[in-house]
């Protein structure tokens, strides 16, 4: 059986998508700890047939899909097809989703060929949908309404599902923030929204190029709904931004006042301990007063040593005294 | 159920069945989670798995996690000491 794939390079400026990577890097894809691994290597050569190199687990044996360019658009689109056994009993679970559709994961992984993430960080990629089909007469004119609109739907899901999540957590930090929970955290929380908010915002350059390019294929009405979800992500945006700065400027005024008050105390302590410093010589006269007190106490000596030399007459000098007398 | 509950859900679950996650919030709001990165998926034996992402995984261990204790004292210290009032 038959099954293709419309895939869109997001693209800013008219031309079939050109090739920028030969090969890409092994990935892993597994979201549960405990269910084996989805180990995918691809590479594409100069037909722009894609080789996917898979195996289940690191111990198993590689296996491969060839992926066959069917068509290039000049706005970006491109359309591959697998051919698969109508019926296989042994296959895995990963040629199994194929069956089903495209996964997000293997198309933005594609997507790597000819994509470069200009505007953001790699992991912080936003997801487009790949249009899958089992018709056995698959053409891209036949199927160009569908595709397109797919791709729409895409980014109404992008933007409507980012409004949704920043109204969502913007209202809980701020509720956070007023009922008392952590300060530090939540504000943390702010500026991971608004990073991913303005990542998301980067795919507006991307959305209105194709809008342009397919202006009268899209319906009115999602024309609007998703021009609306790029005023309002917009509003949003500033709303975070205000928030964040808000209340950064809060702490950081708080911490500024702090500062000036412990600076201010500090000066004040330094010039009373100069002062002190300086008066306390003026006070301080213990040297002085103990050499006075011992001066003090030498001339009492010495005084009392007079008054009992006056009464006290060794005998040698009293026999001479007397004989004077006698005299 | 709460229709806006789907971020505390992906929060606490962090991994499962791109299927449950469907049944419980609808293909819409799981599409609009892949598309902006907070979930990404991968082919699993079961069928199609979903799982958090970093982005998602951050804001989930800031809003969740236990704090420790510098960030209790830091918060004492900006209501206590320096009286921040961050009230909206």
């Amino acid at each position: 059986m038959r099954y293709s794939y419309a895939i869109w390079i997001p693209a800013t400026e008219k031309g079939q998508p050109q090739v920028l990577e030969k090969s890409l890097p092994k990935i892993v894809l597994r979201d549960n700890p405990e269910d084996p691994a989805v180990i995918i290597k691809g590479a594409i050569d100069e037909n722009f047939h894609i080789t996917i190199d898979y195996s289940i687990s690191e111990e198993c044996v590689p296996h491969q899909i060839k992926l066959k360019h069917t068509y290039s658009g000049s706005t970006g689109f491109l359309v591959y097809s697998l051919q698969l056994p109508d019926i296989c009993p042994d296959e895995d679970f990963f040629v199994s989703g194929l069956r089903v559709e495209m996964s997000t994961a293997l198309y933005h992984y594609i997507k790597g060929f000819f994509h470069k993430h200009v505007c953001h960080a790699k992991e912080a990629d936003s997801k487009l949908k790949a249009y899958s089909s089992t018709d056995p007469n698959f053409s891209f004119q036949k199927h160009r309404q569908h595709i397109i609109q797919n791709v729409c739907l895409s980014y109404q899901d992008i933007f409507g599902g980012q409004v949704r999540i920043v109204q969502n957590e913007l209202a809980d930090a701020l509720d956070a923030l007023s009922t008392g929970g952590n300060k530090q955290r939540n504000l943390n929380i702010l500026d991971r929204l608004s990073v991913a908010t303005n990542n998301i915002l980067n795919e507006v350059a991307f959305c209105e190029f194709f809008l342009r390019q397919h202006a009268t294929e899209i319906q009115k009405a999602d024309r609007q709904a998703l021009r609306q979800d790029i005023f309002t992500l917009q509003q949003l945006q500033q709303q975070l931004l205000f928030w964040n700065n808000h209340f950064h400027n809060k702490f950081s005024y708080a911490d500024g006042v702090n500062g000036v008050k412990w600076g201010v105390a500090g000066f004040c302590i330094g010039c009373l301990s100069i002062l002190l410093s300086c008066l306390l010589p003026l006070f301080d006269h213990s040297e002085e007063k103990i050499m006075n007190s011992i001066k003090e106490n030498f001339f009492e000596i010495q005084k009392t040593r007079d008054e009992i030399r006056k009464y006290y007459v060794p005998s040698n000098e009293m026999v001479l005294k007397d004989s004077l007398t006698d005299h | 159920m709460d229709k806006d509950n789907f971020l505390r859900y992906i929060y606490d679950h962090k991994h499962g069945l791109r299927s449950d996650l469907v049944r419980l919030y609808g293909e819409r709001t799981v599409r609009q989670l892949e598309a902006t990165g907070f979930i990404v998926n991968a082919p699993g034996p079961k069928g199609v798995t979903w799982g958090i992402s970093n982005l998602a995984n951050d804001i989930a261990s800031l809003k969740y996690s236990r704090l420790s204790f510098m960030e209790r004292l830091t918060d004492w210290y900006y209501t206590h000491v320096l009286r921040v009032n961050t009230s909206v």
